[in-house]
């Protein structure tokens, strides 16, 4: 429904509903200003433009959307849905030079210049409001074909569209050509009957108009102008609508058999409606012949214009074409006058530039006091400013030509250039026609956005930074440094700490112990001389005579544990002294006969089954069956890989299934059974690990947290001499005295 | 003493013999090398252990007897240790370690 071509000015969409109306929005400046009598709607300028868009759309009572961007305007009104909306939409051409008027002050000057317009207008568009409906209704499927069922002021409806053009004051000398084509476009002049031709500047050229083509005009009102005015748009912009009314001639004919009836009906439709109407009418209707002759007279623009409005014009409908009408009839005035004077190209060439001409002067004057006060008025400016402003009379057409041309191309300084309007006009139209609503009211959704959110976070670390008071950081580090040292206390109230340091007294026992070479310690069944003893020295490996004997020690300290405390209690365990792996791994469950280590008791009432693990005779580790918690465990010291235990695991899983086959007859079910391998670097004393892992096992502790581990390396030392002084005790310390 | 150092053919006699002091026990190594042995009841399985390294030529201190997963001690006799006539005492080398 859009009109995508470039050159339009305006485009519409086609609402469902006529009753809705659609306003020409021009921000601030008061000409904009638009009232439909019959309708609730009141166009006013605001400061803010969308504001003013939502209070329009408020007053219509109608969901509005309106585009704006840029440099141009959407506006929707009234849609039920989004797609049936009434859509205007200003292009590239006309938007800019509007929106620029809405941002500079100059607009105000412009619309101070063409004052009396907008005054005039918005009464007169008021009352014309509901006339143009009732027609544009009626005609709805073409709006271009006043002369059917319209009466003159359907005629009229070029005139109206030139209205739309005064939206776009300063682009109206550059953009001339393509005036006349809306205005024809624009059924404006249904609108335009209704409306009185309040413009001063419309009457003042009217009169001069008439003057220049009197004959032409038959009709006696002022606005007869405006007829000779029509014929041309008809014959460039109206002929398709024509012929679909069919009640109206062809463009072509029509410019020359309606002139009069047409310029008749028009001259009253304009006269009332718009001033514009007025200066254009009277050039053209003089000769027809003229209409007929292509306004390319002027460079590309005109001809393009013309095309571009046509295309706009069919495509648009009545409802639409009222719509623009009353825009038109709303902003449009002031521009009309010089528009129309474009149009109407070869004959009223004359009338219609020095009619612009005028116009534009005084919209040029008000600019460069405007840009003056800004203190943005430059030489270059004032130069082509000048030139504008003092653009002398053409001789001829040729020299109108030329200066035509100059004149466009000096306004140029003072719009957007093409390609910038082109650009523009493809960006709006092609996509991204956001309303403003849809970027204003649209709920915000919280998005993942990672990027945004650290650069939030840096900044606000920047911020923090800088505003970084030194002495805050202070307290906080002594904050710090308080919460350190209690967690410490705590610490070490919940969990003591391996000693380093054996007291002085014992650790004489222990050097005795190693210097005597008779000595010699049993206990149950293991026994260990001073050979093994002194492998317990720093460095030295020790050997499964102190393994075993250290691990008879365990099994003798949980077999006295208490077991009515329970929290006293130590775990339930067995232990197999170094050489049931390697039985069990060397030859096997039955060669090795494993099944008479336990003819004494039985392995599975067991809470933990531990173990050393000798590997290759250079490596001690730890195994444990934990049939509390169903797993099988294998800790080593200097493990590269956790892989590395899956060989102990598949020993351990054939030994409980075979075991549990041979005391219960039955398979051992170890499907829920877990493995658990710990790595405990501490890159020496394997063999004082694995002793003392056992024993922690023995304690029930859960080694599958690296944290349960309560010695490192650097307890090492000490570790050993607390074995000798065990060893020689045969029994285990406690583990391990509060400090203090 | 006499108990000692018997050889395989030293098996057949003792099962004659075998009736109220005597066992015939065998030592297995974890190669699954067997020695049989016919000791006294009363005897210190110290002497069997001495007699096993004499005869398979190792060193006395890096060896251990078990019986049952037990490690069989200096002192500990066939009858403490409830040895049975045709036992089986395990054999095993010294293990180190502590890389």
């Amino acid at each position: 429904m859009v009109d995508r071509k470039r050159s339009r000015r305006a485009s519409f969409l086609e609402d469902t509903d006529p009753d809705d109306l659609i306003l020409a929005q021009r921000t601030k400046t008061p000409r904009r200003t638009v009232e439909h009598s019959a309708a609730p709607l009141v166009l006013r300028s605001e400061s803010s433009p969308s504001k003013s868009l939502t209070s329009i759309a408020e007053s219509f009572g109608q969901k509005t959307s309106a585009i704006l961007s840029r440099m141009g305007l959407v506006l929707r009104v009234g849609g039920r849905s989004k797609r049936r909306a009434h859509q205007v939409q200003l292009d590239g051409d006309s938007s800019p030079p509007l929106m620029r008027e809405v941002s500079e002050p100059s607009s105000k000057l412009l619309s101070s210049e063409n004052g009396s317009y907008p005054a005039g207008d918005t009464g007169e568009i008021g009352q014309a409001g509901p006339s143009t409906r009732s027609r544009t209704r009626s005609r709805s499927p073409k709006p271009m074909t006043p002369s059917t069922s319209s009466t003159p002021a359907q005629k009229s409806q070029p005139l109206p569209s030139s209205s739309l053009y005064p939206i776009l004051p300063s682009s109206t000398v550059s953009h001339d050509a393509l005036s006349p084509s809306l205005n024809s476009n624009q059924v404006d002049s249904r609108s335009s009957p209704g409306i009185s031709p309040d413009d001063p500047f419309g009457d003042a050229s009217d009169p001069s108009a008439r003057s220049l083509s009197p004959g032409s005009q038959s009709q006696p009102q002022s606005t007869s102008g405006g007829d000779a005015h029509e014929p041309p748009f008809e014959s460039s912009g109206s002929p398709p609508e024509d012929l679909e009314d069919g009640t109206e001639d062809q463009p072509i004919d029509l410019a020359d058999t309606d002139d009069e009836a047409e310029e008749d009906s028009h001259d009253a439709a304009e006269a009332s409606t718009e001033p514009m109407g007025p200066i254009s009418l009277t050039p053209e209707a003089g000769p027809s012949t003229r209409m007929r002759r292509p306004p390319p007279a002027r460079p590309d623009l005109l001809g393009q214009s013309v095309q571009r409005k046509y295309d706009w014009l069919t495509s648009t409908d009545s409802q639409s074409g009222i719509q623009a009408s009353s825009r038109a009839t709303g902003s449009s005035q002031p521009l009309s006058p010089s528009q129309k004077s474009g149009v109407r190209s070869s004959r009223s060439r004359r009338k219609g530039q020095r009619d612009r001409q005028g116009t534009f002067k005084r919209y040029l004057k008000s600019f460069a006091r405007n840009q003056h006060k800004a203190g943005i008025f430059d030489g270059n400016t004032k130069r082509a400013f000048y030139r504008l402003v003092h653009k002398p009379e053409p001789r001829d057409e040729t020299q109108g030509r030329v200066l035509e041309w100059r004149f466009q191309r000096d306004s140029k300084l003072f719009s957007t250039s093409k390609e910038e309007k082109d650009a523009y006009t493809d960006l709006l139209l092609k996509n991204n026609l956001k309303t403003v609503e849809d970027i204003t009211q649209k709920p915000i959704e919280p998005t993942f956005s990672p990027g945004r959110s650290r650069r939030i976070a840096n900044r606000a670390q920047l911020d923090a930074a800088q505003r970084r008071n030194p002495a805050i950081d202070e307290i906080l580090e002594s904050f710090q440094k308080q919460r350190l040292e209690d967690e410490q206390a705590i610490q070490k109230r919940l969990r003591p700490r391996v000693p380093t340091q054996m007291a002085p007294g014992r650790l004489e026992t222990v050097n005795s112990h190693w210097k005597n070479p008779a000595f010699k310690v049993e206990h149950l069944n293991a026994e260990v001389r001073s050979a093994s003893l002194q492998r317990l020295k720093d460095r030295q490996w020790l050997d499964d005579e102190i393994i075993n004997y250290y691990g008879s020690l365990i099994q003798a300290r949980s077999d006295r544990s208490p077991k009515s405390d329970e929290k006293a209690a130590l775990p339930n365990i067995h232990f197999f002294n170094s050489f049931f792996y390697q039985k069990l791994s060397e030859q096997g469950y039955a060669a090795s006969r494993l099944k008479r280590w336990t003819k004494k008791f039985d392995l599975f009432s067991k809470d933990l089954v531990i173990f050393p693990i000798n590997q290759g005779n250079m490596h001690w580790t730890a195994g444990a069956i934990n049939f509390q918690k169903k797993r099988l465990e294998y800790f080593d010291s200097l493990s590269q890989y956790p892989g590395q235990g899956e060989p102990v695991f598949e020993n351990l899983f054939q030994y409980l299934q075979e075991e549990h086959k041979d005391k219960k007859g039955t398979d051992f079910d170890d499907s829920d059974w877990k493995k658990v391998f710990n790595i405990q670097n501490n890159g020496s004393d394997c063999g004082v690990f694995s002793s003392q892992t056992l024993e922690l096992l023995s304690r029930g502790k859960d080694l599958s947290k690296p944290e349960e581990f309560d010695f490192t390396c650097e307890h090492m030392p000490y570790l050993r001499r607390l074995m000798v002084w065990e060893i020689a005790e045969g029994k285990l310390e406690p583990r391990w005295p509060k400090e203090g | 003493m006499s108990d000692n150092g018997s050889a395989p053919p030293a098996d057949t006699k003792p099962k004659a013999e075998g009736g109220d002091n005597t066992l015939n026990i065998k030592i297995t190594s974890s190669n699954h090398d067997e020695v049989f042995f016919k000791i006294k009841k009363t005897t210190k399985l110290t002497k069997l252990k001495s007699a096993y390294a004499d005869r398979v030529g190792s060193d006395i201190n890096a060896i251990r007897l078990m019986f049952d997963g037990e490690r069989i001690q200096d002192g500990d006799t066939a009858e403490s240790l409830g040895l049975e006539e045709g036992d089986a005492i395990d054999v095993v080398l010294e293990q180190v370690g502590g890389c």
